[in-house]
């Protein structure tokens, strides 16, 4: 009996200093979680959920071709069971008023009519013309497409064309065209991307007018370096700083300044009409472009970036990237390469 | 007497509790800081990959095969392998590379000079041109986008290095390579990017990094007497108006050590150059006035992490001298002292594994955390040792000998087909 007290008193001393490292030794034999993280593999692109969802459909390209030849609509079932519908014929898809619950292929033009919804993919050969008030899930067009007012594409939209979104479209997710972008009055976004996007017009103007520069300029020459400032900057109206500005406080470029560098701030950045920055931008607070200004890119802001009409981001030999939570884009506006709004993005109204 | 020292270690070790409390609240309620992650679009500048090997015969191929399948514009980026004497296959290796892939890749076998990464790196940098340099060790395995993820901080001109994550690749060979990976992602998936977020000292960790040649020619190029060039740049660029940022989704495969020895000489590496650099900064931090108060604060902490390990040695050896002295202990200290003994010291750690594990999703390895009190026993020693060893050096004028981890792997690895 007095030796088994303190046997007794060892082991379970002992199994209650193990019981905390039992599911570690579990764990080291049975090894269920002892692979490398996974790591990001894809390249960022974009378009790689539409490259995902051709070739999720190729298989069933064979079935479009001989429903185009027929003229007829086919019910289709895919090779993960999913049912499909195969549209052949040309002209307006009789949807109206349909939620359509399948994906739906298209051989030719689509011609949606309004207040559609597709709560599956929808994948089109020809040209797409959307009607008002379409919802669509996500969609890859060969061709052109033409969105109707309000309509809403709640997770990617792919056009290897042209894209024009009429007013008051939403675009939840990624959205891209290989050719140009428009977005009209009050349109939504979170992703665009596309060689040219236009806020409120029908096509890119020739020429971005170009405030003049008039009065004597004060030059400062920072080639080699950077203008570092532990307060706030103010360049004024013809003001040129040739290299990169960053302050710690706020920077304001009064109409017609030029930077042939960068700007960062770890505040607000104000720019007045026709500024030039031939850099990035970059600012910990917001960031109002005005009118007919251009700016080489990208411009990074961690709250907001107002951009005014008339104003050029990135250029046609040079496309660049819109990063905030928030961008608020003037009619007007011209962007080249990419707009990441986090939280949202919109064409001014 | 004693109990003032034993004040001191305890209010130490409480300052580094909090700090690691603080950054994994920040990282697990915090705002999240990822400013340059979006770009996608852009004029991307020239970029020069630097490949630091040194009898890499083992690894270099995989790295070098990663590196020619990224998505960067290829006539932008210039590929060097940085061969430092090495008497192995890897001169082979690489020439065999160059004449596969003519006009990618522009080697640099350096036969004599100095030995040391930060040696051979100054040496192939000044026969190349190029606005942003990227380092990489020769056991990394960069990822398609890895590069643009690197190189996009840049277009911010306040930046002059860059920091990316670094992710095991051997996890799951031995208990060693696993505890590892813990530290790793506690290390980068938490304290780097609470940092980041918090606007405060994330640390260039001298591979999956990048620096801008124009901060670094500012700077006066790379330090050659150091163990820790990777700590001596961070300080280095913040004294002179140059932030380091950490990009979390810039993430890389690495190989860790497999062995105990390799591991202890790796730390204790680590520790005497983090402390070359505590001696040689602390000072300049205090006064600069480029920096302001709370990076202040973290600089000065993080170069004093290291030093950590012996003062809290000390303390466990003052509380026991304090214990059997008979002295009377206030109630603060008593207070303080039960904060820092119940989180074992700065194995406040702890709470940022913990985090990572979740951050990360890693429903199983995170119960693997108890045996990380196995893993901070081998460090508390070995960055000890290193320490007193750095002091002997000292006093003696004796040189300290630069260690290079050595490989264990044996084959090239693939590089598709992994899972979570």
């Amino acid at each position: 009996m007095s030796v088994l007290a303190p046997m007794m008193l060892t082991v379970a001393t002992t199994a209650l200093a193990a019981l905390p490292l039992t599911p570690a030794l579990r764990e080291l034999r049975r090894r269920e979680d002892a692979a490398p993280l996974p790591t990001r593999s894809d390249d960022g692109d974009i378009r790689s959920f539409a490259h995902s969802f051709r070739r999720y459909i190729e298989p069933a390209l064979a079935d479009l071709d001989q429903a185009a030849l027929a003229k007829e609509t086919r019910s289709i079932t895919l090779a993960d069971g999913s049912p499909a519908l195969v549209l052949g014929g040309r002209g307006a898809c009789d949807f109206a008023g349909r939620t359509v619950e399948q994906i739906v292929l298209c051989a030719h033009d689509a011609f949606l009519p309004p207040q559609v919804s597709f709560t599956r993919d929808l994948f089109v050969r020809g040209r797409l013309v959307g009607g008002a008030d379409n919802v669509i899930r996500a969609a890859m067009v060969d061709g052109d497409a033409s969105l109707g007012d309000r309509t809403i594409v709640l997770r990617w939209l792919h056009v290897q064309g042209s894209l024009t979104a009429n007013s008051g479209c939403q675009f939840f997710g990624r959205v891209s065209a290989d050719k140009l972008i428009s977005l009209g009055y009050g349109c939504r976004f979170e992703r665009i991307s596309g060689p040219a996007i236009i806020a409120g017009l029908d096509e890119v103007p020739g020429y971005l007018e170009r405030l003049q520069h008039t009065g004597n300029r004060s030059t400062i020459d920072r080639r080699f370096g950077r203008l570092r400032v532990n307060g706030e900057v103010h360049l004024a109206t013809g003001d040129v700083v040739q290299g990169h500005i960053v302050a710690l406080g706020n920077v304001r470029i009064d109409a017609g300044a030029q930077v042939t560098g960068s700007v960062k701030s770890h505040h607000d950045i104000h720019l007045g009409g026709g500024v030039e920055v031939h850099g990035a931008i970059t600012s910990s607070g917001r960031l109002e472009i005005s009118e007919k200004c251009f700016v080489r890119g990208p411009l990074l802001c961690e709250q907001e970036v107002v951009i005014g009409t008339g104003t050029q981001i990135g250029s046609p030999e040079c496309a660049t990237t819109i990063s905030a939570p928030r961008i608020r884009i003037a009619p007007g506006a011209v962007v080249y390469g990419t707009l990441w709004a986090r939280e949202f993005g919109e064409v001014m109204p | 007497m004693l109990v003032h020292i034993f004040m001191a270690v305890m209010t130490l070790i409480c300052i580094y509790t909090v700090r690691h409390y603080c950054f994994t609240v920040n990282r697990v309620l915090g705002r999240q800081r990822h400013p340059y992650v979006d770009i996608e679009t852009a004029d991307w500048p020239t970029v020069t990959v630097l490949i630091a090997a040194h009898n890499e015969e083992a690894v270099i191929t995989d790295c070098m095969q990663a590196l020619l399948e990224v998505d960067y514009p290829a006539d932008k980026l210039v590929i060097v392998p940085v061969n430092d004497r090495s008497t192995d296959r890897t001169r082979e290796i690489i020439d065999d590379f160059v004449r596969r892939y003519p006009g990618r890749i522009t080697p640099f076998h350096r036969t004599c000079g100095k030995p040391g990464k930060a040696a051979a790196l100054k040496d192939a940098m000044t026969y190349i041109k190029g606005q942003v340099f990227l380092v990489f060790d020769a056991d990394y395995i960069p990822g398609k986008a890895l590069i643009r993820q690197l190189v996009s901080p840049f277009f911010d001109p306040e930046v002059g290095s860059v920091m990316g994550r670094v992710v095991p690749i051997n996890v799951g060979k031995r208990l060693l390579t696993r505890l590892l990976d813990l530290e790793r992602s506690g290390g980068y998936q938490v304290d780097q990017q609470a940092r980041m977020n918090l606007g405060l000292v994330p640390q260039y960790g001298g591979t999956v990094a990048g620096v801008r040649k124009s901060a670094l020619d500012e700077i006066g190029g790379w330090t050659e007497n150091t163990l820790a060039e990777d700590t001596d740049l961070t300080f280095r660029l913040l004294l002179h108006g140059w932030k380091t940022v950490y990009a979390n989704r810039a993430e890389c495969y690495e190989e860790v050590p497999e062995r105990w020895p390799v591991r202890i000489r790796q730390i204790m590496r680590w520790a005497k150059g983090h402390n070359q650099a505590m001696v040689r900064y602390s000072g300049a931090m205090l006064r600069c006035p480029h920096v302001g108060f709370f990076e202040r604060l973290d600089g000065l902490l993080l170069l004093g992490v290291y030093a950590m390990a012996p003062v809290l040695m000390l303390g466990w050896i003052v509380a026991v001298a304090v214990f059997y002295s008979g002295v009377e202990i206030g109630g603060s200290v008593a207070v303080l002292s039960l904060a820092a003994f119940t989180t074992l010291g700065n194995f406040a750690a702890f709470y940022e594994i913990a985090a990572a594990a979740r951050l990360d999703g890693s429903r199983e390895r995170i119960r693997l955390l108890p045996f990380t009190l196995l893993g901070f026993t081998v460090s508390l020693v070995s960055v000890s040792r290193a320490a007193w060893q750095q002091v002997w050096e000292y006093v003696t004028g004796s040189d300290m000998v630069w260690h290079k981890t050595e490989r264990t792997r044996v084959s090239p690895v693939a590089l598709t087909g992994r899972s979570a």
